[in-house]
């Protein structure tokens, strides 16, 4: 900071001296350096108002012509551009500092960049440093709360989990409403049945296929929201696009970077179940005369109550501590780039082995990538890119069947506390406990996925310039599992193996022709136009046997298996073809203005409608070029924009519109003979989903950008939904693809930036972004609402898609606490002598009644809405909870002091609901279930009656008289609100003298926290969950918990 | 390099030139791993294919096996048979007490997979005519479907009263439910055009043949005449699921017409021992006895199985002595005393735990190994059903808790007592006792008692009471008799308000969740919740 101070004087000595001075041509010579003082090769350096400019070379040096009294500006990607005068001195050292929300910045838009202070687009997005500074494993997590606008939020805890990115609300109905990746120009829709996960017994959860991109590589993520930004990419952009950049090679010197750390990770929390004794005394409570109690030395090996035995002798414990381990994690980067002047190239390696907090449960990661570009004329210039990663993840943290309650971390809560074999209920092998389950079981995915493309661009003549890319995505996986006799599964089946391999390619090519034309300093054009194909081949297999008679060999010899259950293979394809333009019109640099077009065919419809038309308009005013702000030195940008736009989707699955015919066997005489039957009804109506944005955006920085605050408000509107639509199953069929009715967003989104100290020593920047979405289903066609039918075992017709209403919302009953005994009537005129559990209760004229359920005392009461005395699914049920937040963001302040930097990131996700059903499996999932220690402490008993925790459930066979918990209510929902600390990170930059005495360039230490602390109200494992269905997400059966970990790591460069 | 750019410019123009050649098909979608609804229905294979897809329902793994799994658990239990056992908790117990809402995905399940049944009923009738292929064969088929789809028809208005009717394929989906004239009158007139054209045995084994639809047809007259004259539902005072139209009198003289003639023409016997109509190799002799079953395979990868080892078995290692590996549901103590000690139907139908020692006792049929179980205790908590017996799962070829053998769905017995009551009802109570002879001479053959004993026994003077009894004794256990014969002689409430809280470990620990939950209103069950969202043209059973 000292030269910056030494500048200033400078700068207001040739100031001063400026009028009395001759224009006298100078040669002058320096150096320019980042804000760590390295020299910065590749600066452009010009003096202001001459178009002719130059570079800084591998040292940062340049040498340059002025006259006294000229500027001179420095610009660079990622810097604020500097400006300074030419007095006498003739060498100088010119200090560039890191950019913040600079607006000099280069914003990759679709097919393009663009200035960020030319954007007529809203469009925010990361960068490298901010990945960098939260050390997340996985890209996505590192934008959660970061990005206004877009809501990211995991499926659980665990390692290579399904992220979910919503960009301004949920717009689609199908397919997780996530956005369309560009990974260094390769389009990309996520599916998540790309990594072969979906064996046994995972319902509701996907993996994230972009878990292989290794966010050490990435240089930017850019997120385009408003529709003049993401129409160019028409079919596709109805969800918003996120284009992420890899790091590319610059020409100079070359450098190689190694960043590495390990990670020690631990549960963020753990429920409060009971221990062995105390449930011993609870199964003394609901089941004495258990084989718990006494020898089973009765007939037939029935137990004998005349032969008692100790429960205290048996082995106890604490699954939880069992099962939830400190995971230690390590991760290492290398990356290397540079290049000469007409070759460049950025490459490198990286190594994650990243433990789960849950037992046996790992993931590695091994990624390799290269990308060059080349000058091979003046005329033409090559690239070619690649990027290759392999996944290992191992452990079967299934998360439970459709219909039963036997994932692993389900497990982990309900089974019972002690080593007890009960021969009525247990696996017939013995006790099976959940580190059985895990020890026992094996499950590995592999996967490989590997982005490739190339381009030539070849300036055809004088601005304009042909590009021809092309490339793909191909990604393999293969599911491996196998379940022992010591599991559940395995039991029943004498052990069974599975073996899955699904693969896919998505492939690309665009041909664009850009043109650039000046008129004038006043009138400038930009056009360009493409056409481009591109093409998606999906395949997979799955093999599944069981009845193995050695299991030593487990799944890598599927053979031993003497049975084949399953033997499936599938293949889809979708093709898709497109042509589009975009013109792009500046005048006087004040007034911005650009329109595109794009026209879509796609395979996925029928004959007739195939095709999708996308407009987009947009203008943008940079109000403070205008005459009467030119004075105004406190404003450094102030501009306003407008755009409109059209955006098309059709992610649905290949052939959604055909009726299809699936196999369905039948047996002859044990003998098995070949069937179809129709399983899906056709649409040939099934067309594209039209959505139309206006956006209005307003971006204004003040104090040389000191603040900096970009406002946008949006309004959405969704029309021909595609969806499966749940149809009344009497047709044959329980669902149709259907366009159906519209949903619209509205919100308003705001980014801002503050340097609030920016001293020589001590620097202060505040981050802070916060988002508001409103979501209205405004029309389902035909149907005023849709159930939600989610398969769990308990309570299956949850949610509820309904017109006025947002998306993810839950239907039933509203909790109106307990009912009591006075509330009911029993024998002999209700004879108080007569103990609780010997009387027959009946509700007494006049309490409030549930159809279907014979209520006792100690059952869940809810209200009733109509007020006729009986509480029934047609009159009584409402809306009683919420998916989505009602606002959400993060603040993150960055405190720089010498070579010490501190990172401090919030998030939080405000008045978002979750049904958490994990409360039915902490009130005892059947009798020999754990239950928490909160429920029984406190549950109704005659004694205690409680208006807030019901009794047992006797269909569970505990004694109790809890019998409507099986009905969708209130009593479930919770508040999912929460503010997390998610990330505090303190980097050193080591001294100059000790780099030098290293021979490094630069070289940091830095430890992390992640999740440190977390406030909310949610009783489960932890609010930020999510239900893989995007019509009703805010389900929580119990997932895998979240780990707060923290980091040490170092990162060097020479 | 000005060569160069020429070669670029040339390799441009070629790739554009390659990748506009390919347009035209390239956004024609092509199907690679199924057929098009609308491409099939062309040939007689096709026909064939498409048949055997219509009884897929009857046991589709899809769909929890239907009538291999999960339609026992719905029909057989919450009655004086059979309960739930005391602890245990998914998704189809709560059948056996009587607590199934409509907001329970079981019913929506069995609900949508019947109409999937009748759908693809309706595409093959509909769809068969045009192709050419043998007629004689080509009728049969249809006739097949009718029969399918009546007898889907027939079990959706069984459960849930009064139902939508659907004779088209792909149907229009928002019809309210037909009253229980149509439903039925559609379900006879299906039956009754399976029983012109079916013969006399189908030649593929297992499938429909003249007398199945004869049999289902007697069957459907004796639930209609019954419910009439006890006025089943009466007291609900509902608008639907009415029987007045019903003409008991003539109901009854097709019920013995019907009867008369499969007892004379059918061909069909009590086939000599017991319990070879539930083993896993004797379909020999339960094709003797059976109009018709339900089929399982042994093949590897279809998913065509019987499941029941949930409460069907008796008690033991599944994976090695072929027993029941849960007692989802369990006896009652009124289901044994209604036998006499003589009874062998109670020694097979009734039972303790197979031994899980080396010394488990076997016994061989037909060349078959199985594991005998102990002999029932009712005060023990392995008092167990073992109506249904797997063999020694080292002898099969799929999972040992699936079963490839067959289930009866309609068998002689039931013909000769739906024959005894009609004749009771017509006045004849001596040949309607003379029928239960045969029946009881086969539950003591192989023994030295005399038929005279359980005749004895048995004897009730009001006959129905004793036919009742004797039909439990005889079918228990067997898909919805028990259930269906309770409601239609109004006598479920009783049945079960006379369940005792003694006698059985069971009837001690698990029948008085029955009893709170019983009301008389749930000898229907409720139309799923969803379904009403869904087609709010449907209206609710009384009490839901």
């Amino acid at each position: 900071m000292r030269r910056s101070g030494f500048k200033i004087v400078i700068t207001l000595f040739t100031l001063f001296f400026f009028q009395i001075s001759n224009a006298q041509i100078a040669r002058i010579t320096g150096v320019v350096t980042g804000n760590d003082d390295e020299p910065l090769p590749n600066v452009t350096i010009r003096v202001k108002g001459k178009s002719a400019s130059l570079k800084s070379d591998n040292k940062g040096a340049f040498s340059v012509t002025a006259v006294k009294g000229d500027s001179l500006i420095f610009t660079s990607v990622g810097y604020k551009a500097q400006s300074v005068f030419v007095s006498d001195t003739r060498t100088l050292t010119v200090r560039m500092e890191t950019a913040v929300n600079s607006l000099e910045d280069v914003v990759v838009i679709g097919y393009g960049t663009r200035k960020k202070s030319d954007l007529t687009g809203a469009v925010s997005g990361v960068k490298a440093k901010d990945i960098e500074q939260s050390r997340n494993t996985d890209l996505l997590s590192s934008m959660q709360g970061k990005v206004a606008g877009a809501r990211i939020f995991s499926q659980s805890g665990e390692p290579g989990a399904a992220i979910n990115v919503q960009i301004r609300g949920i717009s689609s109905l199908y397919g997780s409403s996530s956005p369309l990746y560009v990974i260094d120009g390769v389009p990309y829709d996520v599916n998540a049945n790309e990594v072969a996960i979906s064996g046994e017994a995972n319902l509701g959860y996907s993996s994230n296929p972009l878990n292989t991109l290794n966010p050490a590589d990435i240089e930017a993520i850019d997120v385009l929201k408003d529709a003049s930004a993401t129409a160019i990419y028409g079919s596709r952009g109805a969800n918003g696009v996120v284009i992420i950049t890899t790091k590319s090679g610059k020409s100079g010197r070359s450098i190689t970077t190694y960043d590495g750390y390990v990670s020690f990770a631990k549960a963020t929390k753990s429920l409060d179940m009971l221990y062995g004794n105390e449930f011993i005394e609870y199964q003394r409570l609901v089941n004495p005369q258990s084989s718990l109690f006494y020898n089973n030395s009765g007939p037939q090996g029935t137990i004998n109550l005349n032969d008692p035995r100790d429960p205290y002798a048996l082995e106890q414990h604490d699954w939880q501590a069992e099962m939830i381990q400190t995971a230690i994690s390590q991760n290492h980067n290398i990356a290397i780039s540079g290049g000469s002047e007409k070759t460049t190239f950025a490459g490198g390696i990286g190594f994650l082995n990243e433990e789960g907090i849950i037992r046996n449960n790992n993931q590695k990661r091994y990624s390799i990538r290269l990308k060059v570009d080349h000058q091979a004329s003046k005329k033409i210039k090559l690239g070619l890119n690649f990027n290759t990663a392999y996944t290992d993840m191992n452990g079967a943290t299934n998360t439970g069947q459709a219909n039963a309650w036997n994932g692993i971390i389900q497990n982990i809560i309900s089974a019972k506390p002690i080593a007890f074999f009960d021969s009525d209920f247990d696996e017939t092998v013995g006790f099976v406990t959940p580190l059985s389950i895990i020890d026992n079981a094996y499950k590995n995915v592999s996967s490989i996925r590997s982005t490739l493309n190339g381009y030539t661009e070849i300036e055809i003549l004088r601005n304009l310039k042909l590009n021809i890319s092309g490339g793909g995505i191909l990604s393999s996986s293969k599911g491996k599992e196998f379940y022992s006799r010591l599991t559940p599964l395995g039991n029943a089946n004498n052990g069974v193996g599975i073996l899955q391999e699904n693969r896919s390619i998505s492939w690309y090519n665009t041909n664009r022709l850009t043109y650039q034309y000046e008129v004038n300093a006043n009138h400038k054009f930009d056009i360009m136009g493409a056409f481009e194909t591109n093409g998606y081949v999906f395949e997979n297999m799955l093999m599944r046997s069981s009845d193995f008679a050695d299991e030593s060999t487990g799944i890598d010899d599927i053979s031993k298996g003497a049975v084949v259950n399953r033997l499936n293979s599938e293949k889809w394809v979708n093709n898709r073809l497109s042509w589009l333009g975009r013109f792009n019109y500046t005048y006087m640099d004040k007034y911005l203005f650009t329109a595109s077009f794009r026209a879509d065919g796609s395979d996925k419809f029928g004959a007739g409608n195939k095709y999708g038309y996308f407009p987009s308009l947009a203008v943008a005013w940079k109000a403070n070029q205008e005459v009467f702000l030119r004075d105004a030195d406190w404003l450094s940008e102030l501009k306003v924009r407008l755009s409109y736009g059209q955006t098309g989707n059709e992610r649905i699955p290949a052939y959604s519109y055909a009726g299809k015919m699936n196999n369905t066997f039948y047996s002859s005489g044990g003998i098995s003979t070949y069937g179809v039957s129709p399983s899906t009804l056709a649409n040939r109506n099934l067309k594209w989903e039209n959505t139309t944005q206006y956006n209005a955006g307003l971006d204004l920085g003040v104090l040389d950008n000191r603040f900096s605050i970009t406002l946008d408000l949006y309004n959405k509107r969704t029309n021909d939904m595609l969806l499966p639509v749940l149809i009344p199953s009497q047709s044959g069929y329980e669902q149709q693809w259907q366009n159906i009715g519209r949903i619209d967003n509205s919100g308003w989104e705001i980014q801002l930036t503050s340097q609030n100290i920016r001293s020589a020593d001590l620097q202060w920047t505040t981050n802070f972004n916060i988002s508001q979405n409103f979501n209205e289903i405004k029309s389902l066609g035909t149907l005023s609402y849709i159930p939600v039918i989610i398969d769990n075992g308990v309570i299956s017709n949850i949610g509820r898609v309904s017109v006025g209403q947002s998306l993810g919302t839950a239907y039933g009953y509203v909790s109106d606490g307990i009912y009591q005994i006075d509330q009911f009537n029993w024998q002999n005129n209700s004879d108080a002598s007569i103990p609780h559990a010997q009387r027959t209760y009946s509700l007494r004229p006049g309490e409030v009644d549930v159809a279907g359920v014979t209520v006792q005392p100690g059952s869940y009461r809810f209200r009733d809405l109509n007020k006729d005395g009986m509480i029934d699914d047609l009159n009584d049920r409402t809306f009683i909870s919420n998916s989505l937040p009602k606002h959400f963001g993060g603040i993150n302040n960055t405190i720089s002091y010498k070579g010490f930097e501190l990172n401090v990131f919030f998030e939080w996700s405000y008045g978002g609901e979750i049904f958490n059903l994990g409360k039915i499996a902490q009130q005892g999932l059947s009798v020999n279930s754990n239950i928490s220690r909160e429920y029984l402490n406190n549950k109704w008993t005659p004694e205690n009656p409680s208006n807030e925790y019901p009794d047992f459930r006797s269909a569970n066979g505990l004694p109790g008289g809890n019998t409507s918990f099986r009905l969708s209510s209130s009593y479930y929902v919770e508040d999912a609100s929460y503010l997390r600390l998610k990330n505090l990170s303190l980097n050193y930059n080591l001294p100059r003298k000790w780099i030098s005495a290293l021979g490094l360039t630069s070289g940091r230490v830095y430890v992390t926290g992640n999740n440190l602390l977390l406030f909310t109200d949610y009783t489960g494992y932890d609010p930020d969950v999510s239900f893989d269905n995007p019509l009703f997400s805010g389900l929580d059966r119990i997932t895998y918990p979240r780990s707060k970990s923290f980091i040490a790591g170092v990162s060097i460069s020479f | 390099m000005k060569k160069h750019f020429n070669i670029y410019i040339i390799l441009t123009a070629v790739a554009a030139i390659f990748l506009f050649a390919c347009k035209k098909s390239f956004l024609e979608a092509e199907p690679y791993s199924f057929i098009e609804t609308d491409h099939f229905y062309k040939t007689a294979k096709d026909a064939e294919a498409a048949l055997t897809g219509c009884y897929n329902m009857l046991n589709s793994e899809e769909h929890g096996r239907m009538f291999g799994e999960t339609m026992l658990h719905i029909l057989n239990t919450g009655n004086d048979e059979c309960v739930t056992g005391t602890g245990i908790v998914n998704e189809n117990t709560t059948f056996g007490i009587a607590s199934t809402t409509a907001a329970d995905a079981s019913l929506k399940g069995v609900w949508a997979a019947l109409y999937q049944g009748v759908n693809r009923c309706n595409h093959l009738i509909a769809k068969i005519d045009p192709v050419e292929m043998d007629v004689v064969r080509k009728e049969e088929i249809k006739a097949e479907a009718y029969f399918l789809r009546g007898f889907y028809h027939m079990i959706l208005a069984q459960m849930f009263g009064d139902i939508p009717v659907n004779i088209e394929p792909d149907p229009e989906f928002f019809q309210p439910r037909a009253p229980l004239q149509e439903v039925y009158t559609q379900v006879l007139s299906d039956f009754t055009k399976a029983a012109t054209v079916l013969p006399h045995r189908a030649t593929i084994a297992g499938r429909a043949n003249k007398w199945s639809a004869e049999g289902f047809r007697a069957k459907v007259f004796a639930y209609l005449a019954a419910c009439k004259v006890n006025g089943t539902g009466t007291a609900l005072g509902s608008d639907l699921n009415k029987f007045d139209w019903v003409n008991a009198a003539s109901m009854y003289d097709s019920v013995h017409a019907v009867a008369s003639r499969i007892i004379a023409s059918g061909g069909f016997k009590l086939t000599e021992k017991y319990n070879y109509l539930f083993r896993e190799n004797t379909r020999q002799w339960q094709y003797e006895e059976c109009l018709f079953t339900v089929e399982g395979t042994s093949s590897a990868t279809n998913g065509v199985y019987l499941r029941l080892g949930n409460a069907w078995l008796p008690w033991g290692n599944i994976n090695t002595r072929g027993g029941a590996s849960s007692k989802w549901f369990v006896p009652t103590a009124e289901v044994y005393t209604r036998y006499n000690d003589a009874d062998i139907r109670r020694k097979h139908n009734l039972t303790g735990a197979i031994p899980n020692t080396n010394t488990a006792p076997v016994e061989i049929i037909e060349g078959v190994r199985y594991y005998v179980p102990a002999a029932a205790v009712l005060s023990v908590s392995n008092y167990g059903i073992a109506k249904y017996r797997y063999r020694d799962p080292a002898s099969k070829s799929i999972p040992p808790f699936l079963s490839d053998g067959a289930l009866t769905l309609l068998r002689y017995a039931d013909i000769l007592l739906l024959d005894a009551e009609a004749r009771f009802f017509k006045g004849d109570e001596s040949g309607a006792r003379a029928l239960l002879l045969p029946i009881r001479q086969r539950a003591v053959f192989g023994t030295t008692t005399n038929v005279s004993v359980l005749t004895t026994a048995y004897f009730k003077p009001d006959f129905m009471e004793e036919l009742l009894a004797e039909r439990s004794r005889e079918l228990c256990f067997e898909l919805g008799i028990r259930r269906f014969d309770l409601i239609r002689f109004a006598k479920h409430t009783t049945a079960i308000q006379a369940l005792k809280l003694t006698g059985s470990y069971h009837n001690e620990h698990s029948v008085a969740q029955l009893k709170t939950n019983w009301q008389p209103y749930k000898i229907w069950f409720p139309v799923p919740s969803a379904e009403i969202d869904l087609n709010q043209s449907l209206k609710q059973n009384p009490g839901f």
